[in-house]
């Protein structure tokens, strides 16, 4: 394989193995987002089973739901996968 | 003598090139080879990531198990005769203290860990380095 078809073969598995971790990243976080409001909904009415007025139930809901909400964006995938222990991922990129 | 030497050190200088210039191509076609194996790799981690991280916490058994904590809090403070603003205020404080978003921080943090040990102890695994891990 000469250089020039290594970075043809290179240039097209970045952009196609990229489009399809970008296509699963989002059906993963629209999966993500499903079951939170599954689980915010159970969450609810468990408390309101336990007699917790419903207002206050839906403001304890809230705050339950709200980290997931905002880990399963683009953003906040890319921001925790940046806290994970050991990867060091440059804020601006190429490291500028 | 001295033009001799000199007609060698140009001579030797394509071959330089030539010869950094196939390690480059070299390098390429291993890259190449790699990217690949590596973006299959990042495919199916990073989903599973996400789903068990969200499931550990916002599944609905698991809220539900969270949610039935708290409901148990409420109605025992109400058993003990505490007035109900009062019991609804510490049952606020009592689910701010738990700070989900810390929680969730915690979960990605021992999955990290968990990952680490688990290549650690992969006899299978020749790339690990051990010095890594000390």
């Amino acid at each position: 394989m000469g250089t020039a078809r290594a970075i043809a073969s290179i240039t097209g598995t970045a952009i196609g193995h990229g489009s399809k971790l970008l296509v699963k990243l989002w059906w993963s976080l629209r999966k993500g987002r499903g079951q939170v409001k599954r689980g915010a909904s159970t969450f609810y009415n468990t408390l309101v089973k336990a007699g917790i007025p419903k207002e206050d139930a839906k403001e304890i809901t809230l705050a339950f739901a709200a980290p997931a909400w905002e880990v399963l964006s683009i953003r906040g995938i890319f921001q925790m996968l940046r806290d994970v222990e050991g990867v060091d991922i440059p804020n601006v990129p190429f490291g500028w | 003598m001295v033009n001799n030497q000199l007609s060698n050190d140009y001579s030797d200088e394509p071959k330089k090139k030539r010869k950094s210039s196939s390690d480059d191509a070299e390098e390429l076609r291993a890259i190449a080879e790699a990217l690949p194996e590596l973006f299959s790799a990042i495919n199916t981690s990073v989903p599973q990531l996400i789903s068990n991280l969200i499931g550990s916490i916002y599944s609905p058994e698991a809220a539900g198990n969270i949610a039935s904590g708290i409901g148990k809090f409420y109605a025992n403070l109400i058993a003990e005769g505490i007035p109900e603003d009062v019991a609804l205020d510490m049952t606020k404080k009592f689910v701010g203290a738990l700070d989900f978003s810390k929680i969730m921080t915690m979960v990605s943090d021992e999955a990290s860990v968990g990952r680490k040990k688990r290549r650690q102890f992969d006899p299978e695994d020749e790339y690990i380095d051990e010095e890594e891990y000390e």
